[in-house]
């Protein structure tokens, strides 16, 4: 890849696909930060639309916080235990606690995701409108944009 | 001697109150999660995976271990399963702290009665991860089948995989 992009929409397909962004997914993010491919982080956008009928967007809020996330969580090893930790969540919060399988991703994501100067949106069935979300406890619940 | 005796009986019973463990099967309902629980995974379902799975690739050997991984997540204790190969007589590799378990990465006992795992797999020769399926096609037999992962896409792709990506893999008894 070279040059600089503003954004990218992608899919989840089924059977495999995760209902939200993967840990790959904040990765590549962080990659493609590094490699000098953003364009404007104040403005840059990635979207998934998944098989389960649910559509996420990440915007960077902090590019400062964002950077010292990466180098803590997504970076070589570090990278492995932040997958693990995840994944420890979201199969903990879907067996233990009940939460429905989207649920419990959005919640394990929106977890793993704190302090990363990252915000996630979720859109719509028409994708028409963006909430921002956060977790709450064991609920995700909608950040008031005022 | 009575005292020793007594005190070995104390230690006893309190390991068994702070140790507690509770064993998840399917349509078990936790109501009320305590906090140093160890929350085990049902053995009928977790079984069927473990162990050492083999097959002989061009006349090496090949082995996949599957464990079980008692893991803390905020306080409780759950099963993770992670897995762990052998091939080209590589048997010390993972005294290394380079190189890392496959891990699964879903092991919820919808996920584990369906017969088959996804690991998040790493190729400790060509310093990589990628994507593994393992199908149990029937008892004591599964399918390997070893992707690249998705999402941004670095020069690590063209590598390729030091291990075969596709095999049939017998279960040792």
């Amino acid at each position: 890849m070279s040059g600089t992009i503003d954004g990218y929409l992608h899919s989840h397909v089924l059977p495999n696909g995760n209902s939200i962004f993967s840990p790959d997914d904040i990765e590549a993010l962080y990659l493609l930060y590094n490699n000098g491919h953003i364009n404007n982080t104040g403005t840059f956008v990635i979207s998934v639309v998944t098989g389960h009928g649910t559509s996420y967007s990440i915007i960077i809020d902090d590019i400062n916080a964002f950077n010292t996330f990466s180098q803590n969580n997504l970076i070589g090893d570090n990278f492995n235990s932040f997958s693990i930790g995840y994944e420890a969540d979201y199969n903990q919060l879907n067996n233990l606690f009940g939460l429905s399988s989207i649920s419990a991703r959005e919640v394990a994501l929106l977890n793993a995701l704190e302090n990363s100067g990252l915000s996630i949106l979720k859109g719509n069935s028409d994708y028409s409108d963006w909430q921002k979300i956060k977790a709450q406890g064991r609920q995700t619940v909608d950040v008031d944009c005022n | 001697m009575k005292t020793i005796i007594f005190t070995l009986a104390l230690l006893l019973n309190l390991s068994c109150v702070t140790a507690q463990e509770v064993t998840i099967k399917k349509g078990t309902k936790i109501e009320d999660v305590k906090k140093g629980t160890y929350y085990k995974t049902d053995k009928a379902l977790l079984n069927k995976y473990l162990g050492i799975w083999s097959t002989t690739v061009n006349k090496k050997v090949f082995k996949f271990e599957i464990l079980k991984s008692k893991t803390e997540v905020d306080g409780i204790f759950i099963d993770r399963i992670v897995g762990r190969y052998y091939y080209d007589e590589k048997s010390d590799v993972y005294l290394s702290d380079a190189t890392y378990e496959c891990s699964a990465m879903e092991y919820g006992l919808d996920v584990l009665e369906k017969g088959k795992l996804r690991f998040r797999f790493f190729d400790y020769d060509n310093d990589k991860l990628g994507v593994l399926e393992f199908e149990l096609i029937e008892e004591n037999k599964a399918s390997w089948h070893l992707l690249e992962r998705g999402g941004y896409r670095d020069e690590s792709f063209r590598k390729g995989f030091s291990v075969p990506t596709e095999m049939v893999l017998i279960r040792k008894k």
